[in-house]
């Protein structure tokens, strides 16, 4: 507690001497005593001892001192907030906001160079700071921090070409440590090996590098990463030939790339490359600089490349450098010895004498393993490249052609006459260079030295812009430009080019230029003299095709000025002023709208928001928000312009050719087509018809999803959409209709899509009604006819809004009264799955509202329900109601018939069995007589036996209805639903009633038939019919008891053939055939003595039968003969065996 | 002092004894913001023969130091050969000899007076790790050991800051202002460099 006391007092000492430091900075009267009380307040806040909360807390207040508007206190505040952000990593963000700010030049400030120096300094030290808050903190903060820098830094490498002499210095050292950051640190430093060359590479920027960059970081690119660094290390080798370079800007980009060198050797080939830039400075030495500038140049070369002789990488060129140091330079063999470490002089064996030739072959091959070692580590070392950089940098290929060529050319005469030109060519004053350069008198003529002079010569020709390497340069910087341009607009920061290539062919002696200036003056004497200047005369005015020819010229210049405006940061205005040039100014803009959309959609991904403004500028003029110049041109002359509708059809072509344009390049899928639809103000039909293409392409999965988003986002065109929607499902295509239905589903699970799709899918049905159905409907011109499809697909939609939206029922209830009986058939029969979905209580509400002319439909509704639930109290009275107040049919009552009391069934059933459009359903009502349950208790509602019961009561009027009854009878006695017991006891009931009815016997056949154990039963109760003479009753009974006989066959026959009398019995056989009669003598024979002596005794006659009694007497007789016969075959056996044995 | 609107001079010889303090003390009195050094390992001066110099060391040596141990030495030989005039010169101006490799402060321009110290001073500013980045500009101008030529010499360095001093911008002029010199004075052996801190 006394610790944390003790530092709370510390920063509470910290706070008041900071805030009495800002109090005399804001009283103090000069500048410098301004500055000496900020400087004591910024020492102290980024003190490693104060807490971070209290830098946080002054930082606004020293940053309102930015407000005096002086270079040297901006300078001051640059510096703090570098500091800080070192302190904090959070505080980057302002950091870098404010440096993008400071870099804005304000004239207003004096010295303000100083400024713009001082805040690229900070960059270059801000860079691995911001770079290392980047790679350790993954969040929002760390990436909008590392978004502006890039900004930042885009900013920062233009100002490579600034006018400024300091800021340009700072500049260049800024790419170098770009570079460094952004490259891989070899695997000797990174593994912080203690390594003899580590000394060379001592820079601050080794403590971050690429390699410290994971691959898999969110937002920073390996790839891009790299790629930029390598870009940025050309551009910087190309400043190292611009002609106009100043001493100090050349001095500070050899220190630099040597520096890059010693710390990334084998990165990009950079020994190899920055040592040709090297030789060819050397040799070609820009011509404006002193002695001085040159003697300092040759120490700088000098200096750099004995320290490259101490990197490992150098050992494939320590001859090359060697040569260069001793021959050139001044350097003396010792310092160029000193210069290499011993591990690296042992893997060079020096040249042997020619004296002894074979010791030189001996040791070749040696020496080709070593380098072959080192290029192995090499490549171990240099890490991966991302691009495929030649071994040379482009303009060191061009000069080696151009060599090759003059060694060709050089022999004796060639050079005879060289020397002879140079000796008339001679200048006045020999330049400072030429004192530095030494060639043996020994060396002079060979090998080497015609080759040191050849690539000096090529040298001076490529920078004269002569010989064929040259050529080859010009189309490899064609490519490069490109691909620049590319990597530049991915969002890389490279620096510029330069504009300006070494030209010295322009460049010719004084005495010549002399001459030219005195010939000129001569000439505006003479023209004087013969004509006097007359501005009326002279000016000439353009025709109107001239002037439309330069406004073309100067249309097609803004265009392209794209790049370099939005360099400047003002692209927006760059955008307002394309669209209005292409919209404002001709009555026919199509020229030019062409050409707009030719140029957005060579570079559409960039361009999208010049597309959209274009479009919103159109709509705009169309709305009468926006003044076109032509509109009050033509309001001057008296006309009325364009009208209203003429302006919205101008801006739908604009917006179909854009779409058009795009279908023909098959650019459907890209954010563009994308942004067209979901973005501009108001998406016309036509356009909507574009979609339609895309909707019925192949893969169509683009499109659905294109609308899709259309439909949730313009709330104004939803209603429109959705129909463009719902048409779809009327394409003749499987595949699309499901898609579209896949579309369906989903907007349904959004609230806010959801009513309007269900309003859609109302008028849909709705139109259904029509006559004709309409033009959406159509999949082709000429179907004018309604077909079961049509409806089916104009269903579609419904069933899938249905199951979740209750309020559909009732306007299809609506649409379904008042429609074709072929519409109603396809309702309920492509919509029955979804029928059977609905709940109880969407079936009451429609019940409670049914539309007229929708009863059928009810009914259809509360069958399916009732099929899987039970019907409730509720349901079951309001349908009662519905069914008195409409008259419906009594089938619609099936469903809840259980709920019905007893005596409305009763009179139900006969309802059902005598009228013929019921009888299909008689099954049905007997199955739900027989099964329906109490839904409290579970039992049956309805006891079986009383259903028999009643059913036997009911009294038929006439045949016909006895006929029904009678067939009807198959479904009152059904295995399936009846127990056999129950059957039983209920015709048993029937048959102790006092007067038993004549469908009393049909029940018996219909059992005898149904239930095959009720053979004896029936029987049984026949006999006992038969023995009470109960079909004398009446004619029905006696036809019923014929129709019974004849049913039961032998069952009935000796009942029959006992109790009936002779009469009965010939009446019997007129019904039944007088084939019946030899059945009867079959029973006859079968009864006992007792039933026969009880038989009409002309029956029995009748059934008696002597031949019968004959037939069978002979066959008696017949077989005693054959057992007779049987036994004289045994005997006449016998004997012969006994034959046999005597033999 | 940092964000001072003077530009911030540096002068060094070897031994920031006879050069470099000359030259200090002009520029000091024509307020000139202006710090000596030197740049060898040891300061030495003249001794009794070519062979003996006498040798004292960067940092704990003052120039109190040296005129009293010069005075123990041989009093009447050093008042002679202007030494000891010399050193109670320089403690008039600082207290002590200055080495340019143990300074932490940074200036706009270095001006070295022999083109070994120049070449001493780039090499230490080159292999430095670097803490600020900021640019800094080294001039050498070659002037003889001897005190005559110190005076002279202190002059033409007085000269060159001046113009550079009046400058609207010195990075734009600097080069100008060298060449020009340069072709006045070919024995200077000026040369020019910019390296960062």
């Amino acid at each position: 507690m006394d610790y944390i006391q003790g530092l709370n007092e510390e920063n509470e000492t910290a706070s008041e001497r900071i805030g009495e430091a800002l109090k005399e900075a804001r009283d103090a009267e000069t500048i410098e005593k301004k500055l000496l009380s900020l400087s004591t307040a910024m020492h102290l806040l980024i003190d490693p001892s104060l807490s971070i909360s209290i830098l946080d807390n002054f930082l606004t207040e020293m940053l309102e001192f930015a407000e005096l508007n002086d270079s040297r206190i901006l300078c001051l505040l640059v510096d703090f907030l570098l500091k800080a952000s070192a302190k904090d990593f959070t505080l980057c963000n302002k950091t870098v906001e404010r440096y993008s700010f400071y870099l804005i030049p304000n004239k207003s400030i004096k010295r303000y160079e100083s400024v713009i120096k001082r805040v690229v300094v900070a960059s270059t030290n801000l860079y691995p700071i911001v770079l290392e808050f980047a790679i350790m903190d993954k969040n929002d903060n760390a990436e909008s921090c590392w978004d502006a820098f890039n900004l930042l830094k885009n900013r920062i490498c233009m100002l490579v070409s600034d006018d400024h002499e300091g800021v340009r210095t700072v500049t260049v050292k800024f790419l170098e440590a770009l570079i460094l950051c952004q490259s891989p640190k070899p695997r000797e430093l990174a593994t912080g090996s203690n390594i003899s060359w580590a000394r060379e590479a001592n820079t601050r920027f080794n403590r971050i590098s690429l390699s410290d960059v994971p691959r898999s970081h969110r937002f920073l690119s390996y790839h891009k990463t790299q790629l930029e660094a390598e870009e940025n290390f050309s551009a910087l080798l190309k400043q190292t030939t611009v002609a106009e370079a100043t001493s100090q800007n050349l001095i500070t980009v050899i220190e630099s790339l040597c520096m890059i060198t010693r710390c990334r050797p084998q990165w990009e080939n950079a020994l190899p490359r920055v040592f040709d830039v090297i030789k060819a400075l050397h040799s070609n030495v820009p011509p404006m600089l002193s002695k001085g500038q040159v003697k300092f140049l040759r120490k700088s070369f000098k200096y750099n490349l004995l320290r490259f002789l101490k990197l490992p990488a150098s050992v494939p060129l320590q001859q090359k450098i060697t040569t260069m140091l001793t021959n050139y330079l001044g350097a003396s063999p010792r310092e160029v010895q000193q210069s290499i470490p011993p591990e690296l002089i042992q893997k060079i064996a020096p040249p042997r004498p020619p004296q002894h030739p074979a010791e030189p072959v001996a040791k070749r091959p040696k020496i080709q393993n070593q380098i072959f070692e080192d290029d192995d580590d090499d490549d171990d070392e240099a890490g991966p490249s991302t691009s495929t950089v030649n071994a040379k940098d482009a303009r060191t290929e061009a000069i080696d052609m151009t060599a090759k060529f003059i060694m060709e050319c050089l022999n004796h005469e060639t050079v005879m006459n060289l020397v002879k030109i140079s000796l008339y060519t001679l200048p006045s004053e020999m330049p400072a260079a030429f004192a530095s350069s030494y060639t043996p008198i020994a060396n002079a003529g060979t090998e080497p030295n015609r080759q040191e002079l050849s690539e000096l010569m090529a040298v001076q020709m490529t920078n004269k812009e002569i010989g064929p390497g040259y050529e080859w340069l010009q189309q490899q910087r064609k490519k490069e430009y490109e691909a620049r341009n590319k990597a530049r607009s991915e969002g890389m920061a490279i620096a510029q080019t330069p504009i300006h290539e070494p030209n010295m062919s322009n460049r010719v002696p004084a005495q010549i230029v002399k001459q030219s200036l005195q010939e000129i003056n001569t000439l505006p004497v003479i023209q004087k003299a013969k004509k006097a200047f007359n501005l009326v005369e002279e000016a000439v005015v353009f025709d109107d095709k001239e002037a439309a020819e330069m406004f073309e010229l100067a249309y097609e210049s803004v265009l392209q000025a794209e790049r370099r405006v939005v360099a400047g940061g003002a692209r927006l205005m760059y955008q307002k002023l394309v669209v209005r040039l292409t919209t404002r100014f001709w009555e026919d803009c199509t020229p030019f709208e062409e050409k707009l959309i030719e140029f957005v959609l060579a570079d559409h991904k960039k361009r999208n928001d010049l597309a959209l403004l274009w479009l919103c500028e159109l709509y705009a003029q169309y709305q009468g928000y926006s003044n076109c110049a032509l509109f009050m041109k033509e309001m001057i002359a008296g006309q009325e312009g364009l009208t209203q509708a003429q302006r919205l059809d101008r801006y739908d072509q604009a917006m179909c050719k854009m779409l058009d344009a795009m279908l023909e390049r098959n650019m459907e899928k890209e954010a563009l087509f994308y942004k067209v639809l979901l973005e501009t103000p108001l998406l016309t039909p036509n356009a909507i018809e574009r979609l339609k293409q895309v909707c019925l392409a192949k893969e169509n999965e683009h499109g659905m999803a294109m609308l899709r988003e259309l439909i949730m986002t313009r709330n104004r065109q939803r209603p429109q959409l959705l129909q463009f929607l719902f048409g779809l499902f009327f394409m003749e295509r499987p595949e699309l209709r499901s898609s579209c239905l896949e579309v369906v589903k989903e907007l349904c699970y959004l609230p806010f899509i959801r009513s309007s799709l269900s309003d859609q899918a109302r008028m849909q049905i709705h139109d259904c009604l029509q006559e004709s159905p309409p033009m959406y409907m159509r999949s082709s011109e000429d179907s004018d006819q309604w077909t079961d499809e049509m409806y089916k697909n104009s269903l579609a939609v419904y069933s899938t809004l249905m199951p979740s939206d209750p309020l559909l029922l009732i306007p299809l209830a609506s649409v379904y009264a008042q429609s074709t009986n072929v519409f109603k058939r396809v309702v309920l029969r492509s919509l029955e799955p979804v029928f059977r979905q609905l709940s109880q209580e969407m079936v009451i509400s429609l019940i409670e509202d049914c539309p007229y002319g929708a009863e059928t439909l009810v009914a259809r509704l509360v069958v399916l329900l009732t099929e899987r639930i039970t019907p409730s109290t509720d349901l079951i009275q309001k349908l009662k109601i519905l069914h008195d107040e409409r008259k419906m049919d009594i089938r619609a009552l099936l469903p809840i018939i259980g709920g019905l009391e007893r005596e409305e069934v009763v009179r139900l059933i006969p309802t059902f069995i005598f009228r013929a459009e019921y009888q299909k359903s008689v099954n049905v009502l007997f199955r739900k007589l027989y099964t329906v349950r109490d839904p409290q208790t579970g039992n049956l509602v309805f006891d079986p036996i009383e259903v028999i019961k009643e059913y036997h009561k009911i009294e038929p009027k006439n045949d016909n209805e006895a006929e029904l009854l009678v067939n009807n009878l198959e479904f009152l006695f059904d295995p399936a639903l009846l127990k056999p017991d129950t059957a039983s006891q209920a015709i048993e009931a029937v048959f102790k009633w006092e007067n038993v009815p004549f469908l009393f016997l049909h029940s018996l056949y219909t059992l005898f038939h149904k239930f095959k154990t009720f053979e004896s039963f029936v029987a049984n109760l026949f006999y006992k019919v038969t023995e009470k003479k109960m079909y004398q009753q009446s004619d029905r009974w006696k036809q019923a008891f014929f129709k019974c006989i004849k049913e039961l066959k032998t069952k009935a026959y000796p009942a029959v053939i006992t109790f009936l009398s002779f009469e009965e019995y010939e009446e019997l056989k007129e019904v039944l055939g007088d084939g019946i009669v030899a059945e009867f003598k079959i029973i006859y024979s079968t009864l006992a003595t007792q039933q026969q002596k009880n038989m009409d005794e002309k029956i029995k006659e009748e059934l008696h039968d002597k031949e019968r009694e004959n037939r069978e007497r002979d066959k008696r007789l017949r077989r005693e003969e054959k057992k007779e016969k049987e036994r004289e075959k045994e005997r006449t056996r016998e004997s012969g065996k006994e034959r046999s044995s005597r033999r | 002092m940092e964000y001072s609107s003077k530009l911030r001079f540096a002068v060094s010889c070897s031994s920031n004894m006879n050069r470099s303090m000359e030259a200090h003390g002009i520029l000091k009195k024509r307020g000139f913001n202006i710090e000596s050094y030197g740049s060898g390992n040891q300061v030495k001066m003249p001794g009794p023969t070519v062979d003996k110099p006498n040798c004292y060391e960067f940092g704990p040596t003052t120039y109190e130091d040296i005129y009293a141990d010069l005075t123990n030495k041989d009093l009447h030989l050093y008042t002679q050969n202007g030494l000891l005039h010399m050193v109670d010169r320089n403690r008039r101006i600082k207290s002590r000899p200055q080495r340019f490799q143990a300074e932490t402060r940074e200036f706009d321009i270095v001006l070295c007076l022999e083109e070994r110290v120049f070449d001493q001073v780039v090499d230490f500013l080159n292999r430095s790790v670097g803490k600020s980045g900021n640019p800094v500009h080294v001039i050498n101008i070659d002037i003889e050991d001897n005190a005559e030529e110190a005076t002279f010499g202190a002059f033409f360095v007085a000269d060159l800051c001046e113009k550079l001093e009046r400058s609207e911008d010195f990075e734009e002029d600097i080069d100008q202002i060298i060449t020009d010199l340069e072709e006045n004075n070919p024995k200077r052996n000026l040369l020019h460099t910019i390296c960062f801190y």
